[in-house]
């Protein structure tokens, strides 16, 4: 098994392959039931009448599908210790059952914590696409890794 | 929204939204589907994290906002409905800013949600459609555990 990484095993500009992920109905239909119970959300002819013209699924969705595919690109691989924020959640255009959702993330800052010397964070950008190369959503923030033990 | 229409939303207008339980299962059920990592989902790796047991995801503490904010609209909706007075859906929201995990959250927490208004607008280009900015929080016992800023289309 590979080692864990720690945070001084990433380099601003690094870029990780995010996806594909594919976004069934069912899903859609789940999250929303739990999270997000409108209409749109809930069903192929509401959704389809709807400003999204199909059945779309929850910005908190679409934000949640993209953070599972950011752990199975590395951080599930990774010392991750958390996350203090996210500085912007986009959603350019609605994300539609059937979509394959695609990507990267890119390392744009790695600091050490200037108070908790076991913790390094990094800055990212990742944005995610469909199968027709339209953008769908972009995230910018940080992660939380530990520091490689001296 | 909330029942109310865009020339009845002042900005600075607080709107509480109820709670949102967390619980082992519902945070394991997130976490194992949207961050299966050791610190959310591995039961030795909680004890040995930073937080010592289970933190719930902080996509989870954001969606258990929504939750709040979608039932306490509808309710006030179908209160309008009953009335006989129809009021639109909320339309399509732009994203999110500033999220801000301040606090771990863990099984057993009732975290209480409440949205302020910052910040509205008719669209010029749209004038059926206006814009509206929240600051939207998750508070435990009082204190703030979780923040975001959040803006979206209503139907005037």
């Amino acid at each position: 098994m590979t080692p864990l990484r720690y945070f001084e095993d990433f380099a601003v500009g690094q870029e990780f392959a995010l996806g594909p992920f594919a976004v069934t109905a069912d899903a859609i239909k789940e999250f929303a039931t739990e999270f997000d119970p409108q209409p749109f959300h809930l069903d192929e002819a509401a959704g389809a009448a709807s400003l999204f013209g199909g059945l779309a699924a929850s910005g908190f969705h679409t934000g949640a599908m993209l953070l599972r595919m950011i752990c199975d690109a590395f951080l599930s691989h990774s010392h991750i210790l958390g996350s203090p924020g996210m500085d912007e959640l986009k959603w350019l255009n609605p994300v539609l059952a059937g979509d394959v959702l695609s990507g990267q993330l890119k390392v744009r800052g790695l600091t050490p914590s200037p108070t908790r010397p076991v913790i390094g964070v990094m800055d990212f950008v990742a944005e995610l696409s469909d199968q027709h190369a339209q953008a769908k959503t972009t995230l910018r923030g940080q992660f939380m890794f530990r520091r490689r033990p001296a | 929204m909330m029942g109310l229409r865009h020339d009845e939303i002042d900005v600075g207008r607080v709107f509480e939204l109820g709670s949102y339980d967390f619980t082992e299962a519902n945070m394991a059920s997130f976490a194992n589907r949207f961050a299966p990592v050791p610190m959310h989902a591995d039961e030795g790796a909680m004890a040995a994290g930073l937080f010592g047991k289970r933190i719930a995801v902080g996509f989870h503490v954001c969606s258990a906002w929504m939750a709040c904010f979608v039932r306490t609209n509808m309710d006030a909706r179908t209160a309008m409905q009953a009335k006989g007075i129809d009021m639109p859906e909320p339309g399509a929201g732009f994203g999110l800013g500033n999220i801000r995990w301040l606090k771990p959250v863990h099984a057993g927490d009732r975290i209480g949600y409440r949205c302020t208004i910052t910040f509205k607008r008719v669209l010029n280009s749209k004038p059926q459609w206006s814009m509206i900015s929240m600051l939207n929080e998750g508070l435990r016992d009082g204190q703030l555990v979780m923040r975001f800023d959040s803006s979206m289309l209503v139907a005037r």
